[in-house]
This record gives C-alpha cells, structure tokens and sequence, in this order.
C-alpha cells in the first residue's frame, strides 16, 4: 500500500464499501445519535434558551445585545454547532482508537482492497453524516421553538456537519498517533471544554478578554456557531463566506492529516 | 478467476534481500524466500523473529523499506489493491464483529471484494458449511468457542477464492482438538491447490502443515528446507532428555548432575544442551547414547529418548528454544 496520499488512493467506490460496512455494524441503538444529537441539545434549548433566556431578554433587551431578537435565537444555532463539537470529540478519541487498537476492525479492512487512505476519511465522514443526521432534526426542532427566521436555515445542519467533519480530522489525525490513550483527557480538558464554552454559543465573545476572543475564533467551534446563526438568522454575507472557506481548507488539512495517521498507524498494528 | 501470475512455476511470493525498519529496529534483516503455487509454506520462529513483520509487507499493509518483494507477481508498493483483492488474510487474534451475526461476518466482508449481497449471502453459506458452523450462521459470534472464532476467521478469509492466504499464529490458545480439527480444515484447502503461508512457533504444526519452511530469528532466516530434512541435516535423529530433580539434603546440587551429563556427553563425541530444567543429549540412536551416560556415572532423575523435533533444530541452531 502506498504510503503517501495520492488521487488514486482514495475512490468513491472504496468509501461507499467502508461506510456501508460502518452502517451495518452500527447497532440499530447506536444507529440513531438522537440522544446526542437531539434530546441534549433540546434540553439545553429549553433550559436556556426559554428559561435564562428570559432573564437575558429581560435584563439585556437582548435584540440590541445579541445581534438577535432574543436569546432564544441566540442560543439555537449556537447549540446546533456546538453539539457537533462535543459529538466529535466523542467519536474521535476512544472509539477511534478502537477501531485500531482494541477491536481492530480496520486492521482486517486493511487487508481488503480499499486503501488506508479510504479507511481514514470513511471513518471521519461517518461520524460527520451520522451527526448531520441528527442536525436535520435539531434544526426542525429549533424552527418549531421559533428559534429559526429564515430559510437558509435549511443549510444549517450541514454547516454543523462541517463543523463535525474538520473537527473529526483533526482529532482522528492526533488519536491514531498516540500509542496509548491517556493523553485523551488532557484534550478533552484542553480542548473540548474551552471549545464548548468559548466558541459564542453561549454569550457573544465580545464579552471575553482579546485574547481569547482571537483564540476562540481560529477554532471549527467558533465557525460553526457564527455559520449556523447566520443561516438560521438569514444574515448571509461575506462573513459566511470566510467560514465556508475556513471549513474547506482547515478541513483538506485535517483530512491529510487523519489520512496521514491512519496509514502509519494501520502499517505498525 | 484471471491469474496475473498464470505462468506455471512463477512463484507466488518472491523476496529478495527484504528489510523491514521500524525506526531504528530491523524487524526484517535481508530475507530471501520464495513460495511458489499449491506449497504450503511457514516461517517458523518465536516472537520477535521477524515472521508477522514479512506477513504485514506481504499482505501490502505494511511497506517495503528495501528489497525486492514480488507477490501473485506484481509491486506491493503499485498495485496493493490487486494483491489483497487476491490474498486472503487470517490474523493472529480473531478480528471479529461481535455486532454482527456469525453469516454477516463474512457478507460483510464480501462487499469488500464485490460481491453483491446476493453472491455474498451464497458464498458464506458455502464457506461456514467448509468450516462446520452452518448451524451457528444465525447466531451472534460472542458465544462461539476460541476454536469457532478462528474457523470463522478462515471462512471469512477464503471469501474472495484467494489464491494465497496468509495465516498468522493460526492455532495460537487453542486446545488440542481445535486444533486438529482446524489443520484438517487446512489440508483441505492444501489439497484443493490453495497456497498457504502460516507463521507460527508451534514446531509441531509446521512439521504437520509445511511443505517447506524457514526458521527465523532476529529478523534473519536461520536455515530452510523442508521438515524432514532440517530435522535430519541439522540435528540428530534421537534426542535423550535429561531431567535432575531437587537434590536431597546433603547431597549434590543438581547442576552438578548436569553438568556431569554434559561432560560424558562431551566423552561419548555427542552434543548436548544444557536448558533451565533438562540437559539434551542429540544421537543417532538414544539407547546406546543413554547406556553410555550411564556408563559414565549419569543419574537422572529421569529419562526420555524421543524423535528430534524442529524444536531441536532451532535450539541447535540458535542456542536457544522457541518459547522464551
């Protein structure tokens, strides 16, 4: 197998095999991230969305504040966004690694002929689509709790499946380079929990000092929330677009990345 | 099935000079060995030998870091994806879908190979009777014995009609009767011109599998030939096992039993080695060897002639034994 990534490495066929396989072996439980990808974040919506919301809304007059007309709004596509960060740290860390290390499924899907590379990025994208899934019902989920203006809406969930998807890349690329897995809660500490909470899902980062306003911005988190609000809010412009490019050259780094970990790691297993 | 590799005689798997690195490690040290079509053939070794390294090159997963390696005739490095469409793969511990039932273990792994599900339905079936697990196809893979799991991994392995497969520690933990049943498995398919590579340290299974084979240590072939003839070229024909027990209060220490041995031995012109618990004596014929000890004063707490085995062979060869 070739080590380094090439055109030829990876084929629509190859993928359609290793995601129809990650379909099947997914437990028709697990099958469903409604859990993750709905019930949390709709029990986030109501608690604070409705209910500190309307503190804020009171306190804040939060249309001028926010940039939305409540915090309801606010707080919607923020959650959309941020529950694909939380999902790809989720999928990223143990249970890639078991893939490799533990269980091993993709050492025996290494000796088939689809190629590490199409292992790699079937494995990032199915924790994507699975995501993009649940997205679909969130966001009808945030439209019916009048959390949604316009019908650019519509694109949400694949801007929180983006988010999903770079996020996932990245992770996937640093979890199959470790030889073990205790550096996973440092990242969890170090990464997810200052991502989930200064992404501006929550409170503009307006509010937070420069500098970790700037730190927050160079991070998927930050993207996918602005990105989402912007949909679900209608507020499309070039701003949007800078995230869209963000998403597309963050997310060809991360792949090679992913790709890159994945070929050495499954050449030593 | 096309057969790139459809000159008679071409061999299977060719290495010349193979060096496999890991970082500073050489896992695989200059290797040259061919295989060639219908031969079952095992690397024989302990762990660290080099065996699954070469596996892994072979199986296109791991890559070449110099050296020639030719397999079904064609790159490694190039064509990865029409070596392993043709190569079936049985890894060391049993990979298996606890998920999934004992049927869609092998239907799934089908739709790697191209087969519809249709195809891939039928051939399973094909297979688990080959492997006497029709009557478990439904059932979930978890409950399924050490012995069952490994002949899963073999029907799961032949699922493509491979025209190499490569079997790593195939009986590795399981009991006897796994594994006899299991080599007769393994006959069958030697018999229906199948090539074979296994690697195992079990001298036995080889001598019962091998057409040919290589030992390895340290990522270097130490001999090859076939069972027979290492057993008769690099060792003798008998072996006395020497056995001295805890030494009674004021007596001798036992090393000075063997050490003694190993002294007529020496007398006696006959080789020995002198191993933790036992010291080896190699002959052409153990009861003029163990009349002889005994004529020199050897008292062992007890005896055993046996035929010399490829255990001996490695021992001789490498001063030390195959499970360290």
């Amino acid at each position: 197998m070739s080590s380094s990534l090439t055109a030829s490495s990876i084929t629509a066929g190859g993928l359609a095999r290793i995601l129809e396989h990650l379909y099947v072996r997914t437990p028709a439980k697990y099958r469903s991230v409604l859990v993750s990808g709905v019930v949390s974040p709709a029990f986030f919506l109501g608690l604070l969305g409705l209910g500190l919301g309307s503190l804020v809304d009171e306190r804040q007059n939060g249309a001028t504040t926010l940039g939305t007309d409540g915090y309801l709004e606010f707080i919607g596509p923020g959650l959309l966004a941020i529950s694909a960060v939380l999902w790809a740290f989720g999928q990223s860390l143990w249970p890639t690694a078991g893939e490799i290390n533990w269980d091993r499924t993709y050492v025996l899907t290494a000796a088939t002929p689809v190629s590490t590379a199409e292992i790699a990025v079937a494995h990032v994208a199915w924790i994507a689509i699975r995501f993009t899934a649940a997205a679909v019902l969130f966001t009808m989920v945030l439209a019916v709790a009048g959390a949604v203006a316009s019908w650019w809406a519509v694109f949400a969930p694949l801007a929180a499946g983006a988010t999903a998807l770079v996020l996932a890349s990245i992770i996937c690329g640093f979890t199959v380079r470790q030889e073990n897995e205790d550096t996973f809660p440092m990242l969890l500490r170090l990464g997810a929990i200052p991502m989930f909470l200064f992404s501006g899902a929550f409170f503009p980062l307006s509010g937070v000092p420069a500098a970790v306003g700037w730190l927050a911005r160079v991070t998927p988190g930050w993207h996918g929330v602005e990105l989402c609000r912007e949909l679900a809010q209608g507020s499309v412009d070039s701003h949007s677009f800078v995230h869209v490019v963000y998403f597309v050259v963050v997310g060809a780094l991360g792949m090679v990345y992913a790709v890159t970990g994945f070929q050495q790691a499954l050449s030593e297993a | 099935m096309t057969l790139v590799t459809a000159r008679t005689g071409d061999p299977v798997v060719k290495a010349h000079n193979l060096v496999k690195l890991y970082g500073e490690h050489r896992a695989v040290d200059g290797i040259d060995f061919d295989i060639q079509p219908g031969e079952t053939f095992a690397m024989l070794g302990p762990n660290g030998a080099g065996k699954s390294s070469t596996m892994k090159m072979i199986s296109t997963v791991s890559p070449v870091t110099s050296g020639e390696l030719r397999v079904l005739g064609l790159d490694p490095a190039a064509d990865g994806r029409r070596i392993r469409a043709r190569l079936g793969v049985v890894p060391q511990e049993d990979i298996l879908d606890m998920a999934l039932t004992v049927r869609e273990n092998i239907t799934v792994y089908a739709r790697y190979f191209g087969l519809s599900r249709t195809e891939a339905r039928h051939r399973a079936d094909e297979l688990l009777q080959f492997v006497q697990l029709a009557d478990r196809a439904d059932d979930q893979v978890r409950p399924l014995s050490g012995g069952m799991k490994r002949r899963l991994s073999i029907a799961r392995s032949m699922v493509n009609n491979p025209e190499l497969i490569l079997l790593d520690e195939p009986t590795t933990g399981l009991d006897p009767q796994a594994r006899h049943l299991l080599w007769e498995r393994l006959y069958q398919l030697k018999r229906q011109g199948v090539t074979l590579l296994l690697t195992t340290h079990y001298m036995d299974e080889a001598e019962q599998l091998a057409d040919r084979l290589v030992i390895m240590d340290r990522g270097r072939i130490v001999t090859e030939g076939t069972p027979r003839s290492l057993i008769e070229t690099k060792c003798s024909r008998d072996v006395v096992e020497l056995r001295f027990g805890e030494p009674a209060l004021g007596t001798d220490d036992p090393d000075d039993g063997a050490a003694r041995a190993e002294t007529a031995a020496a007398h006696l012109r006959l080789r020995s080695e002198r191993l933790p618990d036992r010291v080896l004596v190699y002959a052409d014929d153990g009861d003029r060897a163990l009349a002889g000890l005994a004529e020199h004063d050897v008292s062992a707490a007890s005896t055993l002639i046996r035929r010399a085995t490829l255990e001996d062979v490695f021992l001789t060869l490498t001063g030390r034994t195959l499970v360290e």
